[in-house]
C-alpha cells in the first residue's frame, strides 16, 4: 500500500493523479518504517470567509463596474467607504450647476475627497446659453456659484485631466483657475470661448492638449507669450487647427499632430518647416490632416519635411477624384516620394466619388508602387466614406504586407531563388511584394463567397468572420505573373505548419491564403489551384 | 522535472515545473534557492514544498488555473473595463465563499493573474447587491445604523450625478 495517504480515500482530487514516485529514503538506524500509516482524513472544517486586507478590498474596488454598487459599498462600513469614495471621487461630471453644487459642497465639508479627485469633465451646455444672457444669472447666481465650483477646484491637488465643453460666452470660466493647486497632464478644450491665457500659462506639464474650437483657438492665437518655449513645455500630442500648431509645435516635443481643420497645398507648403522644428527626440511620428487632394507633389513634400514620420493620415475633401490611383500607377515616369520610415499610411475621402468600384482595381497597382518606394510601409488604408472626428471610415480597404514565419524561401525580384523547409528562425518576415487585403464592408458590391482574380495579379475572395462581414484578398505586382501564385505557394509550404491553421493541414498542391481578421481571430481560406479563380471557400471560425 | 507541494493537511500534489512557474511562491523556493544556495532546494526530491495556509480544494483549484496556464501567459493588469477569456469566468464561478479563499491564497502564493481574476469574480457577485447584503458576502461587520445609513444616502444624494450622460 502506498505508505502516503491516497487521494481517494481522503475525498478531495489530487492533482496530478500520479503521486511521488521517489518515497522518502528512510530514517537511519532505525529498523521499523517511521512514516505515518495512511488515514483517512478528516473532511475539511467549514470555515468563516477569510478577512481581506485593505489593499485587496481596494484591488476588487477597482473592479466594480457600477457607481450605484460603489455606493452601496460605501454605505456598509466604515472601512469599505473609504475605499469606494476613492473610486466614486476619481472622476467627476460637472454638469448641472445645482448638482455640481451638491458635489462641490460634499467637498468642501471632507477636504479628503478632493485628494481623490483624477479627472473633472466640466460641461456648461447645461442651462447656459439662456442663463449667460440673462442678466440677473450673471451678475447674482453665477459668480456665487463659480466661487463654489472654484473652492472645491483649490483642493484638487491631484487633478490630471480637465475637459471643457459647452459654451462660455462673457461667464469667464477660467478667470480663477491659475490659482489652483493642480497640474494638469490633459487639457482638452472643446467648443470653448476665449478662455484666459493666464491660466494656460501656468500648466507646465501638459502633455495632451486638445483645442477643438476655432473661438478658443483664437484666442490662443492671439494671447501672448505662447510662443515662448516655457509654455507647454512637455507637450506630446496636439490636437488643433493648422494656424494654432504652427505657433505650439515648434521647439516643443511634439510626437503627434491632428488638425482639425482644413489646409490648403500653400500653408501646407509654408507651415512644414516650422512643424519640423518639433524637438521631439523621434521628431514628429504621427501627423493627421485634410487638404483638398492628395497628390504625388504633396506625399513628396511631406516625405522630404517629416522624415522620422511613422503614421500619416490624410482626409480628402475632393470628390470623384482617382488620380493618384490609376493614373500615377501606371505611369512609369511618375516617381513615387520616399517615406524613410513611414509604416502606416491612411487615405481617406470625406465624400464618395461617382464612380469608383470597391475595390478599386487600380489601388492595387498603387499599393505595389508606393511599397516599393517605401520599404518600412507595412500598412496601407483606403477608405471612401470618412466619417471624420478620428473615426475609421466604414467600408476601409485595409493593404498589409504578406507576413509569414519562418520563412524557407526567398523572394527576390518576383522569383523564387531558394526554398527550405522548417529552417527558419520563428520570427515573421515580410515578403514584400505580397500584400493582404482586408475589408470590413458595408458598401462593398461583392457578395460573400465570390471570388475572382483581377487583371493587376490579385485575388479576390469574400467570407465571413465571427459576425462582421470581411472581404479578404490577395495581391501581387503583374510582372511576377504566375510566379506570384508559385512564390505564394512556396512561402506557405516552407512555413512547415508553423502558422498552425487549418491552411496548412497537408493540402499538398494547394496555395493557402490565410488571413488575420481581427486580434485573435484567423480565418483561413482555401482555394485549389485548378479553379482558385472562381473559388473562395469560406470557413467558419 | 517535478515538484511536491503539501498542503494545510498535508495533502502532497506533484506538479511539474511550468505548473509551478505560475505560483511565485514556489518558483522561488525551488529555483530562487539555486541563485542563493548552489542548489536547488525543493527539485525532484520528495521534501516537498509545505504551503502551510492553503487548503487542499483550494490548492487543487488553483492547480488547475496553473495547468490551464502553463504555456499561456495570463492577464496581470486590469481594471473594470477588462474583459476576461471565457474559460477565466466559467472557472472562478459565483460561488462567492470559495473565490474569497482562491483570492487569499492567491496572495499568500503570489500568483497576480489569479489574483486578479478573483477580484474580477468578486466583483461581479458585489454587483447590484444592497449594503447588508455586501457585508454578509464580505464577512463584514454592518457598523452603520439604518438611521445613518439613510441619513448617508440622503446626504449623498449626488451619486447618480456621477454617472456620464453618454
Amino acid at each position: 500500500m502506498d505508505p502516503f495517504f491516497s487521494a481517494s480515500s481522503s475525498g478531495f482530487a489530487m492533482f496530478p493523479r500520479s503521486g511521488p514516485t521517489t518515497p522518502a529514503p528512510p530514517r537511519t538506524g532505525t529498523s521499523t518504517d517511521w512514516r505515518l500509516p495512511s488515514l483517512p482524513l478528516p473532511p475539511p472544517a467549514p470555515r468563516d470567509p477569510p478577512t481581506l486586507p485593505p489593499e485587496l478590498l481596494d484591488h476588487i474596488l477597482s473592479f466594480v463596474p457600477s457607481h450605484s454598487t460603489l455606493r452601496h459599498l460605501s454605505l456598509s462600513s466604515r472601512a469599505l467607504r473609504d475605499l469606494a469614495h476613492r473610486h466614486l471621487y476619481r472622476s467627476l461630471y460637472f454638469g448641472p450647476p445645482k448638482k455640481t453644487a451638491q458635489i462641490c459642497r460634499a467637498i468642501l465639508r471632507t477636504p479628503a475627497l478632493a485628494a481623490h479627485v483624477h479627472s473633472i469633465e466640466f460641461a456648461l451646455y447645461h442651462d447656459l446659453p439662456s442663463m449667460a444672457s440673462d442678466n440677473a444669472f450673471r451678475t447674482v447666481l453665477y459668480p456665487g456659484y463659480m466661487r463654489l465650483v472654484f473652492r472645491a477646484f483649490r483642493g484638487m491637488h491631484r487633478l490630471k485631466l480637465l475637459r471643457f465643453c459647452g459654451q462660455d460666452g462673457r461667464l469667464r470660466i477660467f478667470a480663477n483657475l491659475d490659482q489652483c493647486p493642480f497640474e494638469l497632464e490633459t487639457l482638452l478644450l472643446l467648443t470653448v470661448g476665449p478662455c484666459e491665457p493666464d491660466f494656460l500659462l501656468h500648466q507646465p506639464r501638459v502633455a495632451q492638449l486638445k483645442i477643438a474650437a476655432l473661438m478658443s483657438g483664437d484666442s490662443v492665437l492671439n494671447a501672448t507669450g505662447l510662443s515662448s518655449p516655457e509654455v507647454f513645455p512637455a507637450l506630446r500630442e496636439l490636437t488643433t487647427s493648422w494656424a494654432v500648431a504652427l505657433k505650439l509645435v515648434p521647439h516643443r516635443p511634439v510626437e503627434k499632430l491632428a488638425v482639425i481643420d482644413f489646409v490648403t497645398n500653400a500653408a501646407l507648403q509654408q507651415g512644414l518647416p516650422l512643424i519640423a522644428q518639433s524637438s521631439a527626440t523621434s521628431s514628429l511620428r504621427y501627423l493627421e490632416i485634410t487638404v483638398l487632394e492628395v497628390s504625388l507633389e504633396l506625399l513628396g513634400l511631406l516625405a522630404a519635411s517629416l522624415p522620422g514620420m511613422t503614421t500619416l493620415v490624410i482626409r480628402e475633401r475632393r470628390s470623384g477624384t482617382v488620380g493618384l490611383s490609376i493614373e500615377a500607377a501606371h505611369n512609369p515616369d511618375m516617381v513615387f516620394p520616399r517615406f524613410r520610415s513611414l509604416q502606416t499610411l491612411k487615405l481617406f475621402k470625406l465624400l464618395l466619388p461617382e464612380k469608383l468600384s470597391f475595390p478599386d482595381r487600380g489601388w492595387n497597382a498603387m499599393v505595389h508602387r508606393m511599397g516599393q518606394a517605401s520599404p518600412a510601409l507595412r500598412c496601407i488604408a483606403l477608405g471612401v466614406v470618412s466619417a471624420g472626428d478620428g473615426q475609421e471610415p466604414y467600408g476601409t480597404l485595409y493593404y498589409e504586407r504578406r507576413r509569414v514565419k519562418s520563412a524557407g524561401s526567398v523572394l527576390q525580384a518576383g522569383n523564387i531563388l531558394a526554398t527550405s523547409s522548417g529552417t527558419g528562425n520563428g520570427k515573421e518576415r515580410e515578403v514584400p511584394d505580397i500584400w493582404d487585403i482586408k475589408v470590413r464592408d458595408r458598401i462593398s458590391r461583392m457578395r460573400v463567397g465570390d471570388g475572382r482574380r483581377d487583371e493587376y495579379g490579385g485575388w479576390i475572395g469574400a467570407g465571413r468572420l465571427g459576425g462582421f462581414r470581411w472581404v479578404t484578398a490577395r495581391c501581387w505586382p503583374a510582372e511576377m505573373g504566375d510566379d506570384g501564385a508559385a512564390a505564394e505557394r512556396g512561402t506557405v509550404c516552407g512555413q512547415g505548419g508553423a502558422d498552425g491553421s487549418a491552411a496548412n493541414s497537408g493540402q499538398a498542391g494547394r496555395s493557402a491564403v490565410v488571413k488575420r481578421a481581427s486580434d485573435s481571430r484567423h480565418a483561413a481560406f482555401l482555394s485549389s489551384r485548378r479553379d482558385w479563380r472562381r473559388q473562395a471557400h469560406e470557413v467558419g471560425r | 522535472m517535478s515538484i511536491t507541494l503539501i498542503s494545510k493537511e498535508g495533502a502532497q500534489f506533484l506538479v511539474s515545473k511550468p505548473v509551478a512557474d505560475r505560483i511565485g511562491v514556489v518558483r522561488d523556493c525551488a529555483y530562487g534557492a539555486d541563485f542563493w544556495l548552489g542548489y536547488a532546494v525543493a527539485t525532484d526530491d520528495s521534501m516537498g514544498i509545505t504551503l502551510a495556509n492553503v487548503t487542499s480544494s483550494i490548492l487543487s483549484k488553483i492547480l488547475v488555473w496553473c495547468e490551464h496556464y502553463k504555456d499561456m501567459e495570463p492577464l496581470v493588469d486590469g481594471d473594470s473595463n477588462m474583459e476576461f477569456p471565457e474559460w477565466d469566468m466559467a472557472y472562478i464561478g459565483h460561488d462567492m465563499n470559495q473565490i474569497l479563499f482562491v483570492l487569499e491564497a492567491a496572495d499568500y502564493l503570489h500568483i497576480p493573474g489569479l489574483l486578479l481574476l478573483a477580484c474580477k469574480g468578486i466583483a461581479d457577485v458585489l454587483d447590484g447587491r444592497n449594503p447588508r447584503g455586501i457585508c454578509d458576502l464580505l464577512g463584514i461587520v454592518m457598523d452603520f445604523s439604518h438611521r445613518q445609513e439613510v441619513d448617508m444616502d440622503k446626504e449623498n444624494g449626488y451619486w447618480r450625478w456621477f454617472l456620464h450622460p453618454t
